[in-house]
């Protein structure tokens, strides 16, 4: 146990992961590995200031703790700074992984579900260039604090990914597939979707046509439509963007008119898949926040001291990539939820736009963009052909009222090999996802 | 069989700020070590963090040479170098201190705007690659970076602009005048020069009008014919101002890369002509190319190609010389842009100024570009200056005429 400074909140947080990997480039093995790490984040915060120190070497960690705390000021009454009330006290439950534990699996056993796909990929002649890896993580978290709180909290992702390079008659097309779930078994569905790329990605090879750049309606996957919500609209709502700055809040005051009213977002971080948070990184637990509900701001995303800045509750949303950075408010599984019609009336509701299928990248700031993979011309309501995007955009603030149709289904996605990047910490699991989105007058270069 | 060790310190001090208040002051040091074993053309690689571990490592890399990872190529040996880049400038304390002097100097001089921290680091890392072979590459290099982003106490978004610096030295009257220049300019609004082909500058380390050399000069794209590029070595693609290099040392990389191979100043394009991809030892030894030193591995992985590192080697011109007395923009902030498949590039700019004798004289509505990579690094290219952009500054001025419209 650590001895704790008084007069200064104090918490540590201690990370154990096991990861594996397996890497193949064009079918030769590249990496085939487990890792071990071990690692702490050491906080102190004497309520105007915070001093962080991260160290490999886990019985430096007391050292660590009597280090910044000489580097900060005492308060006899840090108890009822608010930041700190916002904090856990007391023990909470262990949090464990419940299913088949990702470090029972042998080595072998994942690197044969990832070299079962080979023959498919290599039957392709127009497949020039391939490489795939199949990864997956087990950490195991402990934080204690001054408090008294203390949480255990295992977590685990796994998943793989096809990166391919098509080229026939001059083209080529960089498409992939990816699939990641909590539980190697739900890595069962990959075969399809890897199946599906190949034959999309072919027709778009061959078949697409470039888009004359103007403004369109534009259909967002579940896919397009979850990058479209994090980037333009999620990033907006972490409150650590609104310390300070009354401009934003007034700009971004709950209760403010977005878009039409079967128009609602959410974060929540106990949602299964790579955004899976049931506790933050001060052992606050998730909350399913709306961010946005009936087509108005709702709410906010939290860490404890941005809602006691705001006077708001925590919402388990202070998150960092690993042990060498403090946690920030991050979103989880941030998506649509359902909406007001069939993916079939929505589509028919088109005359003359585009669908979005998958997106290379995507980012927000007042102007969000995302870059298009495979994209589709939609005429009359129907899918008339595969079409060349280089990027669509629109401003933050216009764009919600510009939604004018959401499909009642939700389907969530989860990744591996990428993430969420804020500042200098990426990549970090989110989940992604949504129903079908339709927004008109969307620009398209 | 050969051993190798391979190992990265990090020795960081950072300072947060976050709505034009100090928040935080962070240090680390994290050391990484891996161990590779080469034996009869097959790699096993294994590694720890922290100080304790070199047994078990070793155990576990020799281990895993049963895995039968293909490694059909020389491991680097027999070469002694070591080079220091840089100096430490700031300690924790030292930068903590500076940081609360700019931001007061910023909040006294520019109240309309909310300050927080882009980056405000300054540290040390230092890698040795090792081996029983003789191999003993040393590199330290010193950097710091202190970048503040800014926005509008009236204004909605996250973030309204950015600037910093991250030269070789430091001066906080340079960085201030830097500032200074950017926030007045944000102030004053500015229209865009007539005409649909405008000349365009960037950064020249911005990786969005390069990401396309990133891609399609990676070796194992390159030559399997997948890239745009692909079988066009030696033909002359591009405008005869454009040499493409390896640039380890103004990335900030260490003079080796993974595998021991100090690619400095290879060139993949020399002007204008294709001259060879980017990759590390296996790549190059699978399709004949040489390796360009561009190997990258995670401590404890194998090496594999990585970032290509590359530099476009400045002109002859100022930047003044440049620009020819004729207004210009200058993109700060262009997220989400890309290139297709076939080269075209089209990106929205969030962020530009009006730059009028050498100066940016305002600021631009939201902007659209868009070009072809052979447009705009062939008859399109202006070239990268033979200054840097401020005193402070590594970046030089890249520039194209491009397509603008609002």
């Amino acid at each position: 146990m650590y001895k704790f400074p008084e007069g200064l909140f104090c918490d540590v947080r201690t990370e154990r992961t096991r990861s594996s990997l397996a890497s193949y480039l064009k079918g030769e093995l590249r990496d085939l590995r487990e890792r071990d790490t071990a690692g702490a984040f050491v906080r102190v915060y004497d309520g105007r200031r915070w001093y962080y120190s991260s160290v490999t070497d886990l019985a430096a960690v007391q050292g660590e703790i009597d280090r910044l705390a000489r580097l900060a000021t005492p308060d006899p009454k840090i108890a009822e700074n608010r930041t700190v009330r916002n904090l856990p006290s007391g023990k909470t439950e262990p949090c464990l992984v419940k299913g088949r534990d990702l470090r029972s699996i042998p080595l072998a056993e994942k690197n044969a579900f990832l070299t079962s796909f080979f023959p498919l990929v290599a039957a392709e002649p127009a497949v020039t260039m391939w490489s795939c890896f199949y990864s997956d993580n087990f950490t195991r978290k402990e934080i204690c604090n001054s408090k008294g709180g203390s949480l255990v909290l295992e977590r685990q992702l796994c998943g793989a990914r096809f990166n391919l390079t098509f080229s026939e008659g001059g083209k080529t097309l960089q498409e992939g597939a990816n699939r990641a779930a909590n539980e190697f078994a739900d890595l069962a569905g990959f075969g399809a979707d890897l199946k599906s790329c190949l034959a999309k990605s072919l027709d778009f090879l061959r078949n697409s046509k470039r888009v004359e750049p103007g403004k369109y309606t534009v259909v967002l996957s579940p896919l397009a439509a979850g990058v479209f919500a994090h980037e333009s609209f999620g990033h907006k709502s972490e409150a650590d963007f609104m310390l300070g700055d009354e401009g934003m809040l007034k700009e971004w005051a709950l209760g403010k008119k977005l878009g039409p009213e079967f128009l609602h977002i959410t974060d929540d971080g106990a949602r299964p898949g790579s955004g899976f948070t049931p506790y933050d990184d001060e052992g606050s637990p998730a909350r399913r926040t709306a961010l946005i509900k009936d087509g108005r701001l709702a709410g906010r995303l939290h860490s404890a001291r941005t809602a006691a800045e705001l006077g708001e509750e925590p919402t388990g949303n202070a998150r960092s990539i690993g042990f060498e950075f403090e946690p920030i408010v991050r979103m989880t599984t941030t998506h649509f939820e359902p909406g007001n019609m069939t993916k079939e009336e929505l589509f028919a509701g088109v005359k003359d736009g585009l669908f979005i299928d998958t997106i290379k990248h995507g980012s927000g700031m007042s102007t969000f963009t995302i870059a298009p993979s495979l994209a589709y011309f939609i005429k009359d309501g129907k899918l008339a052909g595969p079409a060349q995007i280089s990027v669509i955009s629109g401003s933050v603030f216009d764009t919600f009222g510009q939604i004018d149709a959401v499909s009642d289904k939700v389907e969530l996605l989860s990744f591996v090999g990428g993430g969420c990047g804020k500042m200098e910490q990426h990549p970090l699991p989110v989940g992604f996802g949504g129903p079908y989105v339709r927004v008109r007058g969307m620009s398209v270069l | 069989m050969i051993t190798e060790k391979y190992t990265i310190i990090d020795d960081e001090v950072s300072v947060k700020i976050a709505g034009s208040a100090m928040e935080s002051l962070r240090a680390k040091r994290i050391k990484r070590t891996g161990l590779r074993v080469y034996d009869n053309g097959l790699i096993g690689v294994s590694g720890w963090m922290g100080e304790e571990g070199e047994g078990e490592a070793l155990k576990r890399a020799k281990a895993a040479l049963a895995h039968k990872v293909p490694y059909p190529c020389e491991p680097g040996k027999a070469l002694k170098r070591e080079e220091k880049e840089g100096k430490a400038l700031f300690t924790a304390e030292e930068l903590d201190a500076e940081a609360a002097a700019v931001l007061a100097a910023l909040k006294k001089d520019f109240p309309q705007f909310v300050f927080s921290s882009a980056g405000i680091k300054s540290g040390t890392r230092t890698v040795t690659l090792s081996s029983d072979a003789g191999l003993d590459l040393r590199s330290s290099v010193s950097s710091y970076s202190f970048g503040l982003m800014y926005k509008l106490g009236t204004s909605a978004s996250i973030l309204d602009g950015w600037f910093g610096a991250d030269g070789p030295d430091y001066d906080r009257a340079a960085f201030l005048a830097n500032a200074s220049e950017m926030l007045a300019a944000h102030l004053k609004p500015a229209e865009l020069p007539a005409g649909v082909k405008l000349p365009v500058f960037f950064e020249d380390s911005d990786e969005l009008v390069r990401m396309i050399f990133g891609r399609e000069l990676s070796g194992m794209n390159y030559g399997s014919g997948g890239s745009l590029f692909s079988g066009k070595a030696g033909q002359k693609l591009f405008s005869e101002g454009l040499t493409l290099v390896n640039g380890r040392r103004r990335h900030r990389q260490p003079f080796f890369d993974a595998e021991g191979t100090a690619g400095e100043g290879f060139a993949y394009i020399e002007g204008g002509v294709l001259k060879a991809p980017f990759c590390d030892k296996k790549t190059a030894g699978r399709f004949g190319f040489a390796p360009s030193g561009s190997a990258h591995a995670e401590y404890d992985g194998a090496p594999a190609t990585g970032p290509s590192c590359a530099e476009i080697k400045p002109g002859p011109k100022t930047f003044r010389e440049m620009l020819g007395g004729q207004p210009a923009v200058y993109v700060s902030i262009a997220g989400g842009g890309d290139f297709t498949s076939e080269g075209a590039f089209g990106t929205p700019v969030q962020l530009a100024f009006l730059v009028k004798d050498g100066k940016l004289a305002g600021k631009l509505p939201e902007l659209q570009l868009s070009s072809h990579v052979y447009d705009m690094y062939g008859r399109d290219f202006l070239g990268v200056s033979s200054d840097v952009m401020t005193p402070l500054s590594r970046s030089r001025w890249l520039g194209f005429l491009m397509n603008v419209r609002k």
